[in-house]
């Protein structure tokens, strides 16, 4: 890995110093596949908040008149069996699909730095107590304690997050309070402890941002496998529920009509593709540039 | 080493054992009186008071919980996961009927995609930035920013249905089973190749490597001999943790591909709230979780000179 | 002279686009002769001896010529290379662990010289090989691990395997730096046994003054002077040159300062780690003065760290007594540096930002932001970085800008005492004589100074007093 990023960086630095980037965004911009990328986000991000707020028909507004219509120019992608307009639907499911995945990792991000960040420091009873239960909950594959939860609360959108948020936040904490314990060490720390400076502005200035940078770069590069478990929780009928249009859910529907109406199928399915594939290309990118910088 | 495994072995039970008292928590946990529950669940929507006594009485649910714990735990050593509230039958027999299906499709999904990362991280290191390597890692690129189950509804839905390639499955058989574990397969095998192609080329360019050249050594004896078994390590680690993914993915795998094996149990028990049937599924999936990994690390240890201990 | 065995003739190496890594030098080796390059890191070495073993990246353009033994190779192709590489040109890399395959026993290492050609082998000519380059106990050894041997053997199995077919020339490319200097010799000893002509790539001057014939020195990619080691030491003409040689000047008298009373004093301190039988640290006495220089040198492992952790606090003694004058109290009077700047310094502020961080020490007044980066460019200017712009941000600094930018913010604490384990280990020649400078300068404005290094020129030339780690009686002693 390291040769070839290496590599990579060495392609990358001069282009970086000669046009002097130091904001996160211009080093992105000058990234290969940071740029598209980014610009690719936030085109996902745009229709989400869009979508949310405006569609071109009601996404839920049946008419059986229009039923299974193919795309034109009144229904872009056509529409479904009960005649609603896909591509409202598609529109207005974003915030639903990608909404929900930056929901569940900033959460278990922020749970997972708060309670690792915290385990560490303290250190003592607290510390082995809080990783007791981290172990407890990490003995189990996510998805198969997301599985677990699910079962005990019953199907529903808002369930889900839940039993997603609780499933994923140990991984969190886990590498923040590694890196939290690693910190005691650290030439930068121990030069401002020596210095006088206070615990609380060391934790606050050197300690959170680098801990955060590490777990943000990991939160996006698994943000494509968060879309795909609310999908496929959504397809499974365990997530969200009817009318409420999601990509997953989408999916599920439009597999009987797939014979004569194949737009249905597709389209949420390039929708899916192409949100992964922004946040995989941002999250290599952004493990590109920390990886940079800390050579 | 003797001491690493044996930490290795306690820190794998005591694994288990943490998601055993998970497992069993989904019990008291889950909403409404048990009782009631289990009748619900058998179709009976209006047992008397004197049935869910009797049923309490029989279940030992109006024990301390504690007490219900430590009897619960006891029959599970037994094998005795107790009975399906749907069906009454014992839980552990309708489970083991449905397993083979699942292993038989994780297994062959697992053994396609190692060969395919192994073969095609070799191919595309051999041939670094030539067109094989760059149509690899569009591959990889694609397969990674499309959900397994959306790449296998696809497959469906174009190779089965639309070309009419295939059938769908009706009978359980290494010759079904290969379909849903090609697709299954092809995907994860994208995540491999980028993680052992990566760690191929970082060998590729390591000291030893450039050492054995500059003695006249050929680019393939280098990749073969070398840095082939010097970059496993990662791939390993990815497959132990695999197990676990799969184990998760495998309900919605077999929901679409209508596979009867024990992911569509679990997901019949989550619509029908048996949950002896999911503490059963989620059970058994700890455990082969659990096992992979411990496996996956004495095979590291025990492949490394360096860790295997001083003896040649 | 009689024919040579490698002559390069205006040899230029550049990538494509870019300016030249190596500017049309010219050089020979003649048979039975040691030629050595040397040049600080970064000089171009490495490119050349790519460029000699036809191992350089594949878009490396390389013009003018490089003519082994008569025959032109500058075209040549890569089967043509692999006829050429180990048998008649042999490599001898710099570090023996990374030469070798970590999963194989040093036979198969051995081995892998004649099979990778094709040729067959018996054990006995393998162990043979190992004994004619004095490896002892070569056929116990021989199946273990290279983890398992020690640097000075395991160097000498590589010579083995490198030389396994008598190459006419050997390209040794600092085959000794990851060696112990008493062993360096007699190692290379053995590549000069095995091969007529020897291409020897080294900043380590003791060994180039030993062994080689002719000197090349190399700088920026030009070969600015070729001369007798003789010559170079009494007459070198090139200013690259002298930089070169003053960094190895050992033994410069220093001013003898006046004794005034040690601010820290160690009384019969013994250190343990925790959970650990023995002391790494037994009964060491040791005082420091202020504007006193006090050098530490020992092997890695040898608790020359934890001296420092002791002084600086962070470690307690188990047995004997710290004295620390008053003036240490405060926070700030013991700052520290570290062996790797990059991880001493919060990449992703702004340098300003960096090196007045101990003005935010809560026990000062606030400072503004306007003073504060006021204060930055005062102090960079100190330190030779004054036209460095404030609002880089660190990540940007070469590896010796940013040991300079700790050096400067260890300053704005004002300490009475600085305690500076490796501080130059991870940089080369000249940012080393840099960082050398700052330290001296420091101790003639009155702070004491601990440095604790393997590199025992630096401590020759800096320091005020020198010790030693003893590894058996774990005790310090001067030298």
């Amino acid at each position: 890995m390291i040769s070839m990023l290496l590599r990579r960086n060495v392609a990358l630095a001069p282009s970086l110093k000669s046009r002097s980037a130091r904001s996160l965004l211009q080093c992105l911009w000058w990234h290969k596949s940071g740029r598209s990328g980014l610009v690719l986000s936030i085109i996902v991000l745009l229709v989400a908040l869009v979508g949310s707020v405006w569609t071109p028909y009601d996404p839920d507004l049946a008419s059986f008149s229009t039923s299974l219509k193919p795309p034109s120019a009144d229904h872009l992608l056509g529409t479904d069996e009960m005649g609603r307009d896909t591509f409202s639907r598609l529109l207005n499911a974003a915030h639903r699909s990608v909404g929900a995945a930056f929901l569940v990792l900033a959460s278990s991000f922020g749970i997972g730095l708060l309670v690792g960040i915290f385990s560490g420091l303290v250190g003592g009873n607290i510390d082995s107590l809080l990783m007791r239960l981290v172990d407890v909950v990490m003995a189990l594959p996510s998805l198969i304690l997301a599985f677990a939860i699910l079962g005990i609360l019953g199907p529903g959108f808002g369930n889900l997050l839940v039993a997603l948020i609780l499933s994923d936040w140990a991984w969190y904490a886990r590498l923040a309070r590694s890196l939290a314990i690693g910190s005691a060490s650290r030439p930068d720390i121990l030069t401002a402890r020596l210095a006088g400076i206070s615990r609380a502005r060391i934790v606050v200035t050197h300690l959170l941002p680098s801990i955060a940078t590490k777990l943000g770069v990991m939160a996006t590069l698994a943000f494509g496998s968060m879309i795909s478990a609310i999908s496929g929780f959504s397809f499974l009928g365990l997530g969200v529920q009817p009318p409420n249009a999601e990509w997953g859910a989408m999916l599920s529907q439009s597999r009987l009509y797939f014979d004569f109406a194949p737009w249905l199928l597709l389209s949420p399915a390039i929708a899916i593709f192409l949100s992964v594939l922004a946040a995989n290309l941002l999250g290599h990118a952004l493990r590109d540039i920390s990886e940079m910088r800390n050579q | 080493m003797l001491v690493a495994i044996l930490k290795r072995t306690s820190q794998a039970v005591g694994s288990v054992l943490a998601a055993t008292i998970l497992v069993w928590f989904i019990l008291p946990l889950a909403p409404g009186d048990p009782a009631n529950r289990i009748f619900i669940a058998r179709g009976i929507n209006d047992a008397t008071e004197g049935q869910l006594t009797a049923l309490r009485e029989e279940m030992g649910l109006n024990l301390p919980l504690l007490q219900q714990f430590f009897h619960w735990f006891g029959s599970l050593l037994h094998g005795d996961l107790g009975l399906s509230f749907t069906t009454g039958r014992p839980v552990l027999q309708e489970f083991l009927s449905y397993l083979p299906a699942t292993l038989m499709m994780l297994g062959l999904a697992l053994l396609l995609s190692t060969l395919a990362a192994i073969i095609l991280s070799l191919v595309a290191v051999y041939y670094h930035d030539q067109w094989p390597d760059r149509l690899i890692k569009l591959y990889t690129g694609i397969t990674a920013a499309i959900p397994t189950f959306v790449f296998a509804l696809l497959a469906l839905s174009y190779v089965v249905v639309g070309w009419q390639v295939g059938r769908v499955l009706s009978e359980v058989s290494w010759v079904t089973a290969l379909m849903p574990a090609f697709i299954i397969g092809l995907d994860r095998a994208g995540g491999w190749i980028q993680l052992l192609r990566a760690s191929l080329l970082e060998e590729m360019a390591s000291g030893y490597a450039f050492v054995a050249r500059s003695r006249g050594a050929s680019e393939l004896r280098i990749l073969l001999r070398h840095a082939f078994p010097n970059s496993l390590k990662p791939l390993l680690s990815a497959i132990g943790l695999s197990v676990g993914a799969l184990l998760g993915g495998a309900p919605l795998i077999e929901a679409i591909f209508s596979w009867p094996g024990a992911g569509s149990y679990l997901l019949s028990a989550l619509t029908a709230r048996d949950y002896p049937v999911i503490q059963a599924y989620v059970l058994a999936a700890a455990l082969g979780y659990v096992l992979a990994a411990y496996l996956v690390d004495i095979a590291i240890t025990l492949l490394d000179p360096r860790l295997r201990g001083t003896q040649t | 002279m009689s024919d040579p065995i490698i002559a390069c003739r205006n040899l230029t190496i550049r990538y494509p686009d870019s300016s030249p890594q190596i500017r049309n030098i010219s050089f020979e080796v003649a048979a039975g002769e040691c030629f050595a390059l040397v040049g600080r890191s970064g000089s171009g070495k490495t490119t050349i001896t790519k460029a000699l073993l036809g191992l350089h990246h594949s878009e490396t353009l390389i013009e003018g010529e490089i003519r082994f033994r008569g025959k032109n190779l500058s075209h040549l192709d890569q089967t043509g290379w692999k006829r050429i590489r180990g048998m008649e040109i042999g490599y001898v890399s710099q570090n023996p662990w990374s030469a070798c395959d970590p999963r194989r026993p040093v036979f198969d290492h051995l081995r892998e010289a004649w099979h990778c050609r094709g040729h067959r082998t018996s054990p006995s000519q393998i162990i043979e090989a190992l004994e004619r380059v004095g490896v002892i106990d070569a056929k116990d050894k021989a199946f273990s691990y290279p983890h398992q041997w020690s640097g000075g053997m395991l160097q000498r199995a590589s010579i083995a395997a490198a030389t396994a077919h008598l190459p006419s020339l050997v390209l040794a490319d600092e085959p000794t730096s990851a060696l112990d200097s008493d062993l360096a010799s007699a190692v290379f000893a053995s590549i000069k046994k095995r091969s007529s002509a020897v291409l020897l790539v080294s900043h380590d001057m003791e060994l180039v003054m030993q062994n080689a014939d002719r000197v090349g020195v190399l700088h920026e990619g030009q070969l600015v002077e070729i001369m007798s080691p003789k010559a170079l030491n009494t007459a070198p003409h090139h200013s690259a040159t002298k930089i070169f040689l003053d960094a190895l000047d050992v033994g410069r008298s220093q001013p003898v300062k006046a004794v005034k009373a040690p601010i820290i004093s160690l009384e019969n301190v013994s250190v343990r780690y925790q959970d650990a039988a023995d002391a790494i640290l037994k009964n060491v006495n040791l005082s420091i003065a202020p504007g006193e220089i006090i050098g530490i040198l020992g092997p890695s492992g040898s608790g020359k760290s934890s001296l420092l952790k002791l002084v600086t606090g962070l470690c307690k003694c188990v047995s004997g007594s710290v004295k620390k004058s008053p003036a240490l109290e405060r926070p700030g009077a013991i700052m520290p540096v570290f062996q790797d700047p990059s991880a001493s310094l919060p990449l992703s502020w702004p340098v300003w930002r960096v090196v007045t961080e101990p003005l935010t020490a809560s026990h000062l007044k606030r400072s503004s932001r306007k003073r504060r980066r006021e204060i930055a460019k005062a102090a960079l200017s100190e330190v030779g970085l004054g036209d460095l712009d404030i609002d880089a941000k660190a990540w940007e600094l070469s590896i010796g800008q940013k040991q300079r930018i700790c050096i400067s913010r260890l300053q704005l604490a004002n300490p009475e005492l600085i305690v500076a384990d490796e501080p130059t280990s991870a940089l080369d020649t000249i940012s080393c004589q840099k960082i050398a400078g700052l330290l001296t300068r420091l101790a003639e404005k009155g702070t004491a100074i601990l440095i604790v290094s393997h590199n025992e020129t630096l401590l020759k030339r800096i320091c005020d007093r020198r010790f030693q780690v003893d590894p058996g009686t774990k005790n310090v002693s001067p030298i």
